[in-house]
């Protein structure tokens, strides 16, 4: 079976390094980024299966890195996921209206980032302008 | 009512309204009842407020022109603000509140400018409660992986949950301090919205069971309470008093979470059989990082200060009532959603 390429890009080591465990890497290919330019500078001619992305971050925040990787049309197809603040309604449509198809809340629970990133695995959006919903897939929670 | 008595009414609600600062006007379905003076004399003046004067004539007068406006300012929640003005216009901030259906209460008053330091402030403190929360995030993380995915012991699964708990104790305790810090300056971020509070306090139930699968809670919850709400701030609330119970009672006692609509609220009550709280202590239970005699260790004492902030930013109220020896019942009320005809 071939490794799934997957982004995360979050400014804590400790968080990226947590994430690489729990997707082994017989499955998984992992790449990292710390900043929102890193996740621009990666997806530059690279086109990964998945992008895990974090919200806060420093010199190019999540929201900000999420709208820029939407204006590449060789990403349509690549599932963002979003980390979010637990309780805050507010992360979370900002999330979706930057262009993000998920949200995991911070803290995450294990089952549900498990979940979530297996989902978007086999489901594929599609954000190329045409569609009738610009690409608007994954339910938006208010 | 004779007409004599509607304006002596009239003029005393007037008098009564010039007494408070600001400008002022009370309207009944779609028609000015009374003004403070001071709105009256703010037409004719180049008073700031005049504008907010003929902005709240408008809104009430009904016409078509206004009707947008009207939508837009009153279609929900029941009262919110609005600040107009800025940009060389003076800052003005309007708010208005259903008193009760088709009697409104505007104000207008002279926005305070923001004191300089606030703004820094609050993205200090908000860098500060996120930095602390990321270890935690790794910690729950590395916890769950090992109970998902290692061959545990029973003993060695107890601890592993313990550590959780410990996880979300120090979560709940950071975000308590934003919180304090938030009503303490009167920014608490609540957004009331239409929810039907019995799924809320259902969802309260099944977190408290999930936390403490041994402690018995009865509920005693209708079908549907439709409120206008915030529903994350409440299941604060909800989980504040519920730990509290719980913490409280001795092992083997159950709690109890009820709730019942009542004409223009709806009352949510959560008891405890444990050893109650003395009179001179349930005057204090609300201030903030006041610990009880008999305050489990560790949290910062927060949780009730918070719960009453939120209660209130709802306009609802929240009290203890408790019987030494009994036990206590903390109760708190939110205004029921506006059916408006």
């Amino acid at each position: 079976m071939s490794q799934h390429l997957m982004l995360v890009v979050d400014d804590d080591p400790k968080i990226r390094a947590f994430i690489k465990e729990v997707f082994p890497s017989e499955e998984f290919m992992i790449l990292e980024g710390a900043t929102g330019l890193e996740a621009l500078a990666h997806t530059q001619d690279l086109i990964p299966d998945l992008i895990l992305l974090d919200i806060h971050m420093p010199r190019m925040d999540g929201l900000h890195a999420c709208s820029k990787l939407r204006e590449r049309p060789h990403l349509n197809r690549v599932p963002i996921i979003m980390f979010t603040v637990d309780r805050d309604a507010q992360s979370v449509s900002a999330a979706f209206a930057a262009g993000a198809d998920d949200y995991v809340a911070k803290p995450f629970s294990l089952t549900t980032l498990e979940e979530k990133v297996h989902h978007w695995l086999s489901a594929k959006p599609d954000h190329s302008p045409h569609q009738p919903m610009n690409g608007k897939v994954g339910t938006q929670t208010a | 009512m004779p007409a004599q008595a509607e304006r002596q009414d009239t003029e005393l609600l007037n008098a009564l309204l010039a007494l408070l600062p600001g400008h002022w006007a009370l309207c009944h379905r779609g028609e000015l009842v009374a003004a403070s003076g001071s709105l009256a004399s703010a037409i004719e003046s180049d008073d700031p407020c005049a504008s907010i004067e003929s902005l709240v004539l408008a809104l009430v007068a009904g016409t078509d022109e206004s009707k947008l406006e009207v939508e837009e300012f009153l279609a929900e929640p029941a009262e919110g603000e609005l600040i107009v003005g800025g940009e060389g216009a003076p800052m003005i901030e309007l708010s208005w509140r259903e008193l009760k259906p088709g009697w409104w209460l505007f104000s207008a008053a002279p926005a305070m400018p923001e004191d300089p330091g606030a703004q820094r402030r609050r993205s200090l403190l908000a860098q500060v409660t996120h930095d602390l929360k990321t270890p935690l995030i790794t910690m729950r993380g590395y916890a769950e992986l090992m109970m998902a995915r290692t061959p545990l012991d029973e003993q060695q699964r107890h601890y592993m949950h313990n550590i959780l708990q410990e996880v979300h104790r120090q979560e709940s305790m950071i975000e308590d301090l934003l919180h304090a810090s938030q009503a303490a300056a009167g920014r608490l971020p609540i957004r009331p919205e239409a929810t039907d509070l019995a799924a809320v306090l259902r969802e309260a139930a099944d977190d408290f069971g999930a936390r403490f699968p041994e402690r018995t809670l009865l509920l005693d919850i209708p079908e549907s309470l439709p409120v206008h709400a915030d529903a994350p701030h409440i299941l604060e609330v909800l989980d504040n008093l519920l730990n509290n119970a719980h913490a409280y009672s001795a092992p083997g006692e159950p709690i109890s979470l009820k709730a019942e609509a009542r004409p223009a609220e709806v009352w949510v009550v959560v008891t405890d059989r444990g050893a109650g709280i003395a009179r001179e202590e349930i005057e204090r239970l609300f201030e903030p990082f006041y610990r009880g005699q008999d305050s489990p260790p560790g949290g910062a004492g927060l949780g009730l200060a918070i719960s009453e902030a939120i209660v209130r930013a709802h306009h609802g109220r929240i009290w203890a009532e408790s019987k030494e020896g009994h036990g206590s019942a903390f109760s708190f009320t939110l205004p029921i959603r506006n059916e408006r005809s």
